[in-house]
């Protein structure tokens, strides 16, 4: 008798291990811890887990969709881009995420300056049936790209097909074409006129670049070690290792004034550029962000 | 036998059998896994502070497994101290307070122990906080406090006798004599010594070439000016004094640099000499 109750407990342990072994996969448990992870700004945990979770071969088309989605998203928010383009480019056509994935997937690749990529991603899909402002937000972002790659040719193209409804886009629509007027008419400056115009009245080339108080500065620092150069081979002679010293300092001087307004030219270029090119990168953001919100 | 083995098993909770599952992964060496079990075990238990905090408390074992300190913190603020035993409270107040220690906080490290001190934990956290709390200090060049702590320390060991206490408050002295403690320059005396004669605030911080190099400098500009004051080289010996000011105000301003790079290098010398010292009193007291 005794035997046989053991006998029926074992039986009954041993079940119920075998049904603990087997507990099914419950997608939203999972995410939800996920999520937990995320909120609790466990990274690393939250990709470790996620990337597990994609390898469990319980997991359907749809939920590994959702997974990628929710992994792709996170790591656009860390600002890591490689990671973001790669996690959305596995979400599928059938998704109900796709399209904000397709969206972040270009903002990622142009934020990586892979901007043919980026393009080339936008142009996959056509969104006409979707509504004019899901088709006036892909024509947004690409003639986007477009300015950054200064393809302008392409940008007046594609702002001829630009009729979304929506006021957010539209306003960031109008601020991008005043960028694309910025640019067209930043002016082509020359570093040898730079050089030519320090070296006939020292710091003239950088009032040219733009660079106004480094031009002041530099005028009166050459023109100075030029007094005392001057002064010292009046009073002192030119043998004299003071009107040396002097002279050799002002050649210095002078010399690195001319080089600074040339090199200057090409400095004050990239900051101008480089200003336009983040605010069109914002402008890309923005209405995405707000949309998809 | 196997009546009792099996029903612990069978009754034992589920969060047992995760922790378990958590502690078999840490044990293998595999934090990252061991740390995802462990923060598991958190989600599951939101309505259970005190299971939540020691999940919380291994996972940041795994972390310093891995050298990451400085996610310690941040772990372990999730942990509601006002739902924990003083014990446990205590447990949390002093891994945060060692993690800011390794990752180099010691401000904050200091604030952390500073509560956990006047908590009931065990006479072993009690003994690791004190000096844990004296090591913060000695980093702070708080080293008359934190001789002070230690001392205060002593007189409240549990089973020790009075000559055993006097011989550690005597080691402790010697710990922390004067010859053992850097005696820190002041940078505003250096200061104060090169405006009044260039060159002097070097020298009392020890670096006599430097000293030597800007006496040199300031007087040779000034017999540049002069100089050119009697060749009527006006604008030249207008140059001599601006150059002759850059190198005093630059004599002077240097002493900053060199009075703090002077005083981290004596003080980092003496907290490792007296962090051997503390280690082996520590030895002492098991």
């Amino acid at each position: 008798m005794r035997t046989r109750i053991l006998l029926s407990l074992v039986f009954v342990l041993i079940a119920s291990g075998i049904k603990a072994q087997h507990t099914p996969f419950d997608i939203t448990k999972e995410s939800d811890f996920l999520f937990y992870l995320e909120g609790n700004l466990q990274h690393e945990d939250f990709d470790n887990y996620g990337d597990k979770l994609l390898q469990n071969p319980e997991i359907t088309a749809a939920q590994k969709d959702t997974l990628n989605f929710v992994i792709g998203i996170s790591n656009f928010q860390r600002k890591r881009f490689e990671q973001s383009a790669r996690y959305l480019s596995y979400v599928s056509d059938s998704s109900a995420f796709f399209i904000k994935s397709y969206f972040y997937k270009a903002i990622s690749f142009t934020e990586l300056k892979d901007y043919k990529k980026a393009y080339g991603v936008l142009n996959e899909y056509d969104f006409l049936s979707l509504g004019e402002n899901f088709n006036g937000l892909k024509i947004h972002e690409q003639t986007g790209i477009a300015l950054l790659m200064r393809d302008y040719a392409a940008f007046d193209t594609l702002i001829t097909n630009f009729n979304a409804t929506d006021t957010l886009l539209q306003s960031e629509h109008a601020l991008q074409m005043s960028y694309a007027k910025k640019l067209q008419s930043l002016k082509r400056r020359s570093p040898v006129v730079a050089g030519g115009l320090s070296a006939i009245i020292p710091g003239l080339g950088l009032v040219y670049s733009g660079n106004n108080g480094q031009a002041l500065s530099s005028f009166i620092r050459v023109t100075a070690l030029g007094a005392l150069s001057i002064e010292s081979l009046s009073k002192l002679g030119p043998a004299s290792p003071q009107f040396i010293a002097f002279a050799s300092l002002f050649s210095f001087f002078y010399i690195g004034n001319i080089w600074g307004s040339a090199l200057s030219v090409q400095i004050r270029q990239n900051e101008q550029t480089k200003e336009l090119d983040h605010n069109i990168m914002v402008g890309l953001h923005i209405p995405v962000d707000k949309l998809f919100q | 036998m196997a009546f009792i083995f099996l029903s612990t098993s069978c009754f034992s909770s589920p969060h047992d059998t995760l922790f378990a599952f958590a502690d078999q992964l840490y044990q293998q060496k595999q934090y990252s896994d061991a740390s995802i079990a462990f923060e598991r075990i958190a989600f599951q238990s939101f309505e259970n502070e005190e299971t939540k905090c020691i999940a919380l408390l291994k996972k940041s074992e795994c972390l310093k497994a891995t050298e990451k300190y400085e996610l310690i913190n941040t772990v372990l603020c999730r942990c509601n101290l006002n739902a924990l035993s003083d014990s446990l409270k205590a447990q949390v107040y002093f891994e945060r307070a060692l993690s800011c220690y390794l990752s180099k906080n010691f401000k904050l490290s200091k604030e952390l122990l500073q509560p956990l001190l006047s908590l009931n934990s065990t006479p072993e956290l009690d003994k690791a906080a004190v000096l844990l709390y004296s090591l913060t200090l000695n980093e702070l060049r708080e080293w008359q406090s934190s001789k002070i702590n230690m001392l205060q320390y002593i007189k409240r060991i549990p089973c020790i006798d009075e000559a055993k206490k006097a011989e550690l408050t005597e080691e402790i002295n010697a710990v922390y004599s004067t010859k053992n403690i850097p005696k820190e320059k002041s940078l505003k005396k250096a200061r104060v010594l090169s405006t009044l004669f260039p060159g002097a605030g070097q020298t009392y911080l020890g670096k006599v070439g430097r000293g030597a190099l800007n006496l040199s400098l300031v007087a040779l500009s000034g017999v540049f000016v002069y100089a050119n004051i009697l060749q009527e080289v006006y604008l030249a010996a207008a140059s001599g004094v601006y150059l002759t000011e850059a190198f005093y105000i630059g004599n002077i301003n240097q002493n900053t640099r060199i009075c703090k790079i002077r005083n981290d290098k004596k003080s980092i010398s003496a907290n490792n000499n007296i962090r051997i010292k503390l280690a082996a009193f520590n030895a002492q007291l098991k």
